[in-house]
């Protein structure tokens, strides 16, 4: 059963002289207990995609279309009431630099406590500890922490707590959006480890927005490759990494060093991003696609089932062969 | 030992301490941080030196202190076989020319109210280099067309703040490139641009160790890239060289339990090759006491007693690569 | 092609901040009533009429004369010059020693920062206004003194400001790649660092250009201003003992101040505004 549905989501940005699409028509669902990787440079609309999907794009200059299916709920038409009580509960989310989001002047445990309260009233209080302190050994940080405050822990261990806190409650869907980006190698490791061990035992469904194709690899089922607002690509990982078709996909591959394996000739994808508040009608990665001609400027490609889940936005794919 | 014969930076003891804000009482003695605790090791000519470390291990300190951004507190440097202290008395511009920098930030690296023409010619100004202004204009044109930059005109009146991250931390390379360097210290330099052009600015740095033989120590905290660029690779833990030694081995067989977890906790984009993460529990000790022991001792495990007492000696194995382990020392891990 | 230099950064504050705008365009006004003040007055100010005390509008008088008859609209517009020379001077000197001073505490650091860190919270600590008229009691009260000291008594906000500017500067990785291409100390002290922090010591010295020109106002009143020139404070202490027959006197010299000290507090509080983003998210 597809636990998020996202249908056609469009958002442009209404500026004082241009608008700029920074989300163009994209559709893809994830499945309960899955976990989705959204790979995509600067200027990709990952970001801007997770804060339509909450709801947290300016009212005035951002435009919203299309659905959000979270099981039967439009998120994007709901009214504030079931937007409140999904959020946190059932959706979780981290961004990249949720240092601040903590009180400085509270301990670390009442912080938890008060957010474990506000949907547990009547929890008692060693219980509570309890399970705080197992929350705090999830993400590799000592249950001394407890009584401390934050200002006392590194940015990195502030970030981990914020992981701490967005599965207290095992979301249904949890949004690490760079979350574990500014962590240290190991601690990340041990963090993605955690994550993907208690999806085996609870039913959650993860979105990684992220620009590292590697921390994706290790710890995601699927991966959608957006670039400049739109979908260039979706598939498992096999088919992404192993067999990918779109040639963006394949550039991003080829400009990305590999830990093992031969080590081959990097190269970078040629040309920058394009001016998206300009009209494209064709495919908009033409300009910096090797194998572009006159149909990729004049057409905008459709997505080609390539069996599976797999397809891509490619004219030179065809359904099923080879491209 | 071959290896130091050919050495062109050759680096010995190098500490870098600093002062502890705010702690300490009025009669407490202010305890030093101690951001680098002596490290040594050599870079050949026209070798890439990687260096890995985590947030914090002190690898950029190190880096600084290198090009002279901060004073060593103990510890040599020498270029050539001359001391790097002593170039710096007789004559800093000799310095400056010998030893270049590539920072983290290409946004931040230029004054935004400069022309892109304005900031290559500089440091041939300083230096004296290149002769009349028109040669030197000249030779800028050919250091940007040779850098990719094409057509140069068109980049030469333009602002920092017109151009790319990628295009940026090119012209942040030529600079540095632009006095003829010995040496160059890059610090994470793609970790803020987008991944498809980081390939660019890599084989830009591979293509100048091959042309002008330049030294280059490329710090990073991706392994992944260091893998790719460097010849050999030092491991740095809380201000110490753990383990160093030829990259593709140490990747491929890391001996210190400190590599071995940085390394299987790696992410890949080989989903074949599935490596088994070492678990490693807690945060490392704070630089400023980090105890009398291994530095790793109380996250590693398989540290024993000895780990707890005494730092260990870096060894040097029969195959150059150089740990500093009581495990390895007696022969427990091999 | 967008330029990226000191006119094109403050045509870009004027278009975010109208307070800004419109400080400016009345600082215009203000500016060219001084200058032309030859050629507007009507009468030489030091001109005795025969009038006196006439009220507004009176006998040629628009805004009356004084108990010695003299024009109190040329009166003005010549005050207008001694207050805006003694306010901008005194204020541009105050913002120079606390650049240059708070530039160098914040570039060495060590005991040079020591020393003007005391030094300053001395001259925070001294009420101010007493020392000037201590100096002025025993210097004499020139235009020049009156200048000067407001200025000397005027820069340690400056400094300070400008230190602050200097140490987070300072650790910018253009500092440091400046550094690693071998400039000068002075340099990239005066190149690198100082343009590109100066702007909040922009918007004090505007404010300071009030607090000059208030302070100018006093001692006048107090009858410690230059006595050969002709200054709005001493119009309202003139004025006091006519307050009930000749009440114009006071009243328009006061407005005058008042009129100026808020165009340049506009100037600076725009600037403020448009030089702090974060001022412009709170709305």
């Amino acid at each position: 059963m597809n636990k998020l549905n996202i249908e056609d989501l469009s958002v442009v940005y209404h500026g004082k002289e241009k608008q700029v699409r920074a989300v163009d028509h994209v559709s893809f669902s994830v499945d309960a207990g899955d976990s989705l990787g959204i790979i995509g440079e600067s200027g990709s609309g990952k970001s801007t995609m997770i804060h339509a999907l909450l709801r947290l794009l300016p009212e005035k200059t951002g435009e919203t279309r299309g659905h959000i299916w979270f099981d039967d709920t439009d998120l994007l038409t709901c009214d504030e009431k079931t937007l409140r009580k999904l959020r946190w509960k059932e959706i979780a989310v981290v961004f990249q630099r949720s240092m601040n989001s903590l009180s400085q002047i509270h301990t670390i445990g009442e912080q938890f406590e008060d957010v474990y309260r506000v949907h547990e009233p009547r929890a008692a209080k060693a219980q509570m500890k309890e399970i705080i302190c197992g929350l705090f050994e999830k993400v590799n940080l000592n249950p001394r922490i407890y009584n401390m405050y934050p200002f006392e822990l590194s940015g990195g261990m502030q970030q981990r707590l914020n992981i701490a806190l967005s599965i207290m409650f095992s979301p249904a869907l949890l949004i690490m959006d760079e979350a574990t980006t500014a962590l240290d190698v190991v601690t990340q490791g041990q963090i993605l480890d955690e994550l993907m061990e208690m999806e085996k035992t609870m039913s959650i469904t993860r979105l990684m927005i992220t620009h590292d194709l590697s921390v994706v690899a290790t710890s995601c089922k699927k991966i959608l490759v957006l670039y400049a607002g739109r979908l260039m690509e979706f598939g498992t990982v096999e088919d992404i990494l192993k067999n990918p078709q779109h040639p963006y996909t394949q550039g991003l591959i080829a400009s990305f060093p590999s830990l093992y394996g031969e080590k081959t000739a990097l190269k970078s994808i040629p040309g920058i991003l394009p001016d998206m508040s300009k009209e494209c009608p064709g495919c908009i990665f033409a300009p910096r696609c090797p194998y572009a001609d006159e149909r990729c400027y004049a057409q905008r490609p459709a997505d080609v089932e390539l069996g599976g889940i797999h397809r891509a936005a490619c004219h030179r794919c065809k359904g099923g062969a080879n491209g | 030992m071959d290896n130091r014969q050919n050495a062109l930076i050759e680096v010995e003891g190098l500490k870098k301490f600093y002062k502890n804000r705010g702690t300490g009482g009025l009669f407490k003695k202010k305890k030093m941080v101690q951001a680098v605790g002596g490290v040594s090791f050599e870079i050949r000519k026209g070798e890439i030196f990687g260096v890995i470390g985590e947030s914090g291990c002190g690898k950029s300190t190190m880096g600084r202190t290198l090009v002279n951004l901060e004073a060593p507190t103990a510890g040599d440097v020498r270029i050539n076989g001359e001391s790097a202290r002593a170039i710096l008395q007789k004559d800093p511009k000799a310095f400056h020319q010998m030893v270049q920098m590539v920072f983290q930030n290409p946004f931040d690296t230029f004054l935004p109210t400069e022309t892109i023409e304005q900031i290559m010619l500089r440091p041939l100004e300083i230096n004296c280099l290149g002769g009349s202004e028109e040669e030197r204009r000249r030779r800028i044109v050919q250091l940007l067309e040779d850098g990719g930059l094409s057509p140069a005109e068109d980049f030469l009146g333009r602002y920092p703040h017109e151009l790319s991250g990628g295009q940026l931390q090119r012209i942040s390379i030529l600079r540095a490139m632009s006095v003829n360097p010995l040496f160059l210290v890059v610090d994470e330099p793609v970790s803020m641009l987008d991944v498809s052009v980081r390939a660019d600015i890599i084989n830009m740095l591979l293509d100048l160790t091959k042309k002008y033989q330049t030294s280059i120590l490329f710090i990073s905290h991706d392994i992944a890239v260091i893998r790719y660029v460097a010849s050999r690779t030092a491991v740095m833990y809380l201000g110490r060289i753990v383990e160093m030694g030829d990259t593709d081995a140490l990747i491929q067989h890391p001996m210190h339990p400190y590599t071995q977890a940085l390394v299987s906790n790696c992410a890949s984009i080989d989903i074949d090759s599935h490596v088994e993460k070492i678990h490693v529990e807690g945060e490392p000790p704070s630089p400023v006491d980090p105890g009398p022991g291994c530095y790793f001792a109380d996250r590693c495990p398989r540290a024993c007693e000895n780990c707890r007492q005494e730092y260990p000696q870096e060894t040097r194995l029969p195959d150059g690569r150089v740990v500093a382990c009581h495990l390895v020392n007696e022969g427990v891990i091999q | 092609m967008k330029k990226k230099n000191f006119l094109t950064i403050f045509a870009g504050y004027v278009r975010i901040s109208p307070k800004l705008l419109w400080g400016l365009v009345f600082f215009a006004v203000i500016l060219l009533l001084a200058v032309l003040a030859p050629v507007l007055s009507p009468y030489d100010p030091y001109y005795l009429s025969d009038d006196l005390l006439a009220a507004p509008l009176t006998g040629g008088h628009l805004l009356g004369t004084t108990y010695m008859g003299e024009d109190v609209l040329s009166m003005i517009l010549y005050g207008g010059r001694t207050s805006l020379k003694i306010g901008i001077i005194a204020a541009a000197l105050s913002g120079a020693i606390g650049v240059v001073l708070g530039a160098l505490a914040g570039f060495f650091g060590g005991i040079a920062d020591k020393l003007l860190t005391e030094v300053t919270n001395i001259f925070l600590m001294i009420p101010s206004f007493f020392l000037i008229l201590i100096v002025v009691a025993m210097f004499g009260s020139s235009m020049f003194n009156v200048m000067v000291i407001i200025a000397l008594t005027s820069w340690p906000s400056n400094a300070r400001m400008m230190r602050a500017q200097v140490m987070s500067l300072k650790e910018r990785t253009y500092v440091k790649s400046a550094q690693t291409i071998g400039e000068s100390k002075g340099r990239i002290l005066f190149h690198y660092i100082v343009p590109n922090g100066i702007y909040p010591i922009i918007a004090n010295t505007t404010m300071n250009v009030a607090q000059a020109i208030l302070t100018e106002a006093s001692l006048s009143f107090l009858g410690l201003g230059d006595p050969n020139v002709v200054s709005w404070g001493q119009m309202i202490m003139s004025g006091k003992s006519y307050l009930v027959n000749g009440w114009w006197i006071s009243l328009f010299a006061g407005l005058a101040i008042m009129l100026v000290v808020i165009v340049f507090y506009m100037i600076g509080d725009g600037l403020n505004y448009a030089m702090n983003p974060k001022l412009q998210s709170r709305k």
